[in-house]
């Protein structure tokens, strides 16, 4: 029976430390909430330039910003749930057109905000000049990353490039697809790959890194439309006036430059 | 990037649910099995399926159940008064590393639980205690090893817990961006350093645990063989 107690009392121990830390923790996680800042959706690939564009936006728009970074498709959801967001930015279109069809958006405050560029890029290992002719560089190449077509912004306007060129049959046994344009980066930078098509941002990060080069550039009438990051302020926003003044401060000369630097275009 | 906020987050919403899922986990694994008539046997299995599908769906199927369940419009959101319902709060986070380690949990307090020797039980039955005091001085100290090596299982599916998060608690730094979470950020934007100091913490982390369930493991082995020597209750 003693023995019993004195196991008891060992094994009681932990929960009640547990349930008293647990119970802190909750005390001080309540008490720090002051006013509540505005909450920026936006694409993961924009989020090193919006984190560094933070404290100029904060200044601009009078209010703390938090940033709210994943795919563009699980924000909308989100958004479509009725998820706090003040401000959208996906990295497609379709997204946001979906968004304001549902009049979840304030309309007249969305604006595009950067561009981006297919772009194709060799591994650095794969031999290729950019002179070369792009069917006859492709032939050569036994494995070429693209983007997925239904779930990666990027594999649309991949495939918009290859059916205008008359090359979809002849890659379609050479393809690695790839879910997200992340995926495609990871390809090219392991070599797994001959190469393949990405953003610009992302090439320029690659090259940067020595890991690829750069082979074509494509126009928006290629790839079949320009790659564009709306962003808009939400119809139930919680501060529509700051939201505002961010969405204006994205496409003002501080945030312009950043995103340059950062490798996209001017929409 | 930060890296005190994510960790100090994922400690505090892992430990939370660790402490809610392990309670919740042994009452349910407890009550679910001491049920003996017909129809309440049934309903007890209906139970066990609802507790034990999360870990059937995909992750993303749970969260996006969640935030129809925690959104504004939802039945547990709406009642919490906010605007945005539960949605992106770390509770949210809490929320959803219960659901998705309950199941563990409850499957090990159940195998620990029924693993007791029901001679002890019936013993202390004769002597005249009660039910309670049966649960909490006998039941409980003699499935404590496997109970403990559940809760284990519940923190580590906790910390490692990415997708539901990701929909109802969003991925905010500082406020709602776990370890999983801030690994994603850091793997998507190219930033390898912090990706590599974050996956070591995690390695680490997963080290600790592995080694509390084997601890746990090994006692229960112990107390077993214990048991069979004769020792133990006398």
């Amino acid at each position: 029976m003693h023995s019993i107690a004195i196991f008891l009392g060992n094994s009681l121990k932990p929960i009640l430390l547990a349930t008293a830390i647990a119970g802190l923790v909750i005390w001080s996680g309540s008490g720090c909430s002051g006013k509540d800042p505005l909450i920026i959706s936006a694409a993961s690939s924009l989020g090193p330039v919006l984190e560094e564009l933070k404290p100029a936006a904060e200044a601009a728009c009078g209010s703390r910003i938090a940033l709210n970074l994943a795919g563009s498709g699980a924000l909308r959801t989100q958004i479509e749930s009725g998820a706090p967001a003040d401000v959208f930015i996906p990295a497609a279109s379709p997204d946001m057109d979906l968004l304001e069809k549902a009049g979840l958006i304030l309309r007249d405050t969305r604006r595009d905000c950067a561009a981006n560029a297919l772009v194709l890029v060799s591994a650095t290992r794969t031999l290729a000049d950019g002179t070369h002719d792009l069917a006859t560089t492709l032939a050569v190449w036994s494995r070429i990353a693209v983007g997925d077509p239904v779930s990666a912004p990027v594999g649309r306007y991949t495939s918009n490039v290859l059916a205008r060129l008359g090359l979809e049959q002849s890659l379609s046994n050479k393809v690695v697809t790839g879910n997200s344009v992340r995926q495609i980066v990871s390809y090219i930078e392991t070599g797994s790959v001959d190469g393949g098509f990405v953003f610009a941002t992302d090439a320029q990060r690659l090259i940067q890194a020595g890991k690829a080069r750069h082979l074509r550039r494509f126009t928006p009438a290629e790839s079949g439309g320009e790659v564009r990051y709306p962003a808009a302020v939400l119809a139930r926003s919680h501060n529509p006036e700051a939201a505002r003044k961010f969405v204006l401060f994205l496409s003002g000369t501080t945030a312009q430059a950043a995103f340059e630097r950062a490798g996209f275009t001017k929409p | 990037m930060n890296l005190l906020d994510p960790i100090l987050l994922s400690l505090r919403v892992a430990g939370l649910a660790t402490v809610i899922t392990a309670v919740l986990g042994l009452f349910l694994a407890a009550r679910l099995n001491a049920t003996r008539s017909r129809p309440g046997r049934i309903l007890a299995g209906g139970l066990e399926s609802v507790i034990l599908a999360p870990m059937v769906f995909p992750p993303t199927m749970t969260g996006y159940l969640l935030l129809l369940l925690l959104g504004p419009n939802g039945p547990v959101g709406s009642l919490w008064g906010a605007s945005g319902g539960l949605l992106f709060s770390w509770l949210a986070a809490v929320i959803a590393s219960v659901v998705v380690s309950l199941p563990l949990m409850y499957q090990s307090a159940k195998t620990a639980l029924t693993s007791v020797d029901p001679h002890c039980i019936a013993a202390a039955r004769t002597l005249g205690a009660s039910e309670r005091r049966i649960f909490w001085k006998i039941t409980v100290p003699l499935a404590w090893p496997g109970i403990a090596g559940g809760m284990a299982l519940a923190f580590a599916r906790a910390i490692g817990e990415f997708g539901a998060t990701l929909m109802v608690a969003g991925n905010i730094p500082g406020a709602t961006q776990t370890i999983p979470l801030a690994l994603y950020s850091a793997v998507e934007s190219g930033n390898t350093h912090a990706a590599n100091l974050l996956l070591g913490i995690t390695v680490a982390l997963s080290f600790a645990i592995v080694i509390v369930v084997r601890w746990s493991e090994r006692r229960t082995a112990a107390s077993r063989a214990h048991r069979l020597a004769g020792g133990g209750s006398r």
